[in-house]
């Protein structure tokens, strides 16, 4: 099934992806994100906070926004 | 409906045209036609030069076909090279959906349709135990297609900042210095994707790097006196000039000579008059080693000498054994004795010679 994800990190990422269905958040996060700690990241799924182990549905938006973001 | 989706939808009408406007990087890259004919044609020319046995024309039209060759090699090279933006295009929905989201995410959120802004305050910013008040990010929408930051930070409490108005270590004159974050809030601002904006920023106002800070936080509240620790702010700090360390009032010294500032570490009292000088103003006496000021130092007899030196060595001098002076007989017998004498010995003309 087709999201919609968003990686905030770094240089920043949003495209359509094809997940299996019953992908939970974790599951997607650790795919699509290198650090291994969802705690480190704002997680919103249809722009609402979400748990880990919330399941994602087609079409969904799913962002990941990192916590720690060092000014300059 | 609602007046906030109204004016919401409004908002999101504006910020929709103006990233359309906006030059984006092209979905599928040029692909270079123009090259691929003249790489045809000069091909067509070889084939007939060459029919015709035109040996000459053959030659140059070789040439030719040969340097179009490279350039449509390299150009296709370039073409496979290029990364295709697959990012979707911006929907009024999304616009829309995003600015009502900023109500969950912030304290406050509203839009200004006349001023063309959208703002959202942030809670309450404390970084290392200091406070920091709350700040306002403001994104002004009718820039997004002509300005690189369209969007200025407020402190909205600035009875908090440091002195020098400073309202957050990386934040100066409104604008955020975002550092790590500055090409994902870009890219967020192109993509229309405002609230992942809106949450990028206060991510950077909610963090403090001190390697890369306008103002550092342990300098926040006045810093403390490198000698006495004593807390000291604003304009009652000095500096050392030599060392840098920042001193109060009290501990900070005056060199007698060059003026300079000095802390205790960097002067000196002159081994002579006592005045502190700072470490360059002072010498060593080349006799004794000991520091001393240019005017102690330079005797009138001695330059590079002390006063002391020079007298220890006028004293030296004057004590110095001298020849002892002839007596002259004052007794009759000495006289005699003086005058009786041999000079000459027993044989005239001969003297014993010891050995």
């Amino acid at each position: 099934m087709k999201i919609f994800v968003i990686n905030n990190d770094g240089a920043g990422f949003a495209d359509h992806v094809d997940i299996e269905p019953g992908t939970t958040v974790d599951q997607l996060f650790q795919r699509q994100v290198s650090d291994p700690k969802p705690g480190n990241y704002l997680i919103r799924v249809n722009r609402l906070p979400a748990t880990r182990d919330q399941l994602i549905q087609e079409g969904d938006r799913v962002s990941f926004t990192p916590r720690k973001i060092e000014g300059a | 409906m609602d007046k906030i989706v109204r004016r919401c939808i409004r908002a999101a009408v504006v910020i929709c045209d103006q990233l359309h406007r906006t030059p984006t990087q092209p979905k599928i890259p040029p692909v270079p036609l123009d090259l691929w004919t003249n790489f045809t044609q000069a091909a067509s020319r070889t084939e007939l030069a060459r029919r015709q046995k035109w040996l000459i024309a053959e030659s140059v039209c070789e040439q030719q076909l040969r340097t179009n060759a490279l350039r449509l090699r390299e150009s296709l090279f370039d073409f496979c090279q290029q990364r295709v933006d697959t990012s979707p295009p911006v929907v009024l929905g999304e616009l829309i959906a995003d600015l009502q989201a900023l109500d969950g995410e912030f304290d406050d959120s509203s839009i200004d349709l006349r001023g063309q802004t959208i703002q959202v305050t942030t809670e309450l910013i404390e970084l290392e135990c200091l406070e920091l008040g709350r700040f306002e990010i403001v994104l002004s929408y009718d820039q997004l297609s002509d300005c690189t930051t369209p969007y200025r930070v407020l402190a909205l409490d600035p009875y908090l900042a440091h002195e020098d108005g400073c309202p957050h270590p990386h934040v100066q004159s409104e604008q955020l210095c975002a550092g790590e974050g500055q090409q994902a809030i870009r890219t967020a601002l192109e993509q229309g994707r405002l609230l992942d904006f809106f949450l990028l920023v206060r991510q950077v106002l909610r963090n403090y790097n001190p390697d890369s800070a306008y103002t550092r936080l342990d300098q926040w509240h006045g810093v403390d006196c490198r000698d006495c620790g004593d807390r000291v702010e604003g304009d009652d700090v000095s500096g050392c000039e030599p060392c840098g360390a920042q001193l109060c009032r009290d501990c900070v010294i005056s060199c007698e000579d060059c003026c300079q500032y000095c802390c205790d570490g960097c002067s000196h009292g002159c081994t002579d008059c006592e005045q502190v000088h700072c470490h360059g103003c002072l010498k060593a006496c080349r006799e004794c080693k000991q520091s001393f000021c240019e005017s102690c130092l330079n005797s009138e007899h001695k330059p590079g000498v002390c006063d002391a030196c020079c007298e220890k060595e006028k004293t030296e001098a004057c004590q110095e054994p001298a020849e002892p002076p002839q007596r002259q007989p004052t007794t009759q017998a000495e006289a005699t004795h003086a005058t009786t004498v041999e000079v000459h010995t027993l044989r005239v003309g001969q003297a014993v010679l010891p050995a």
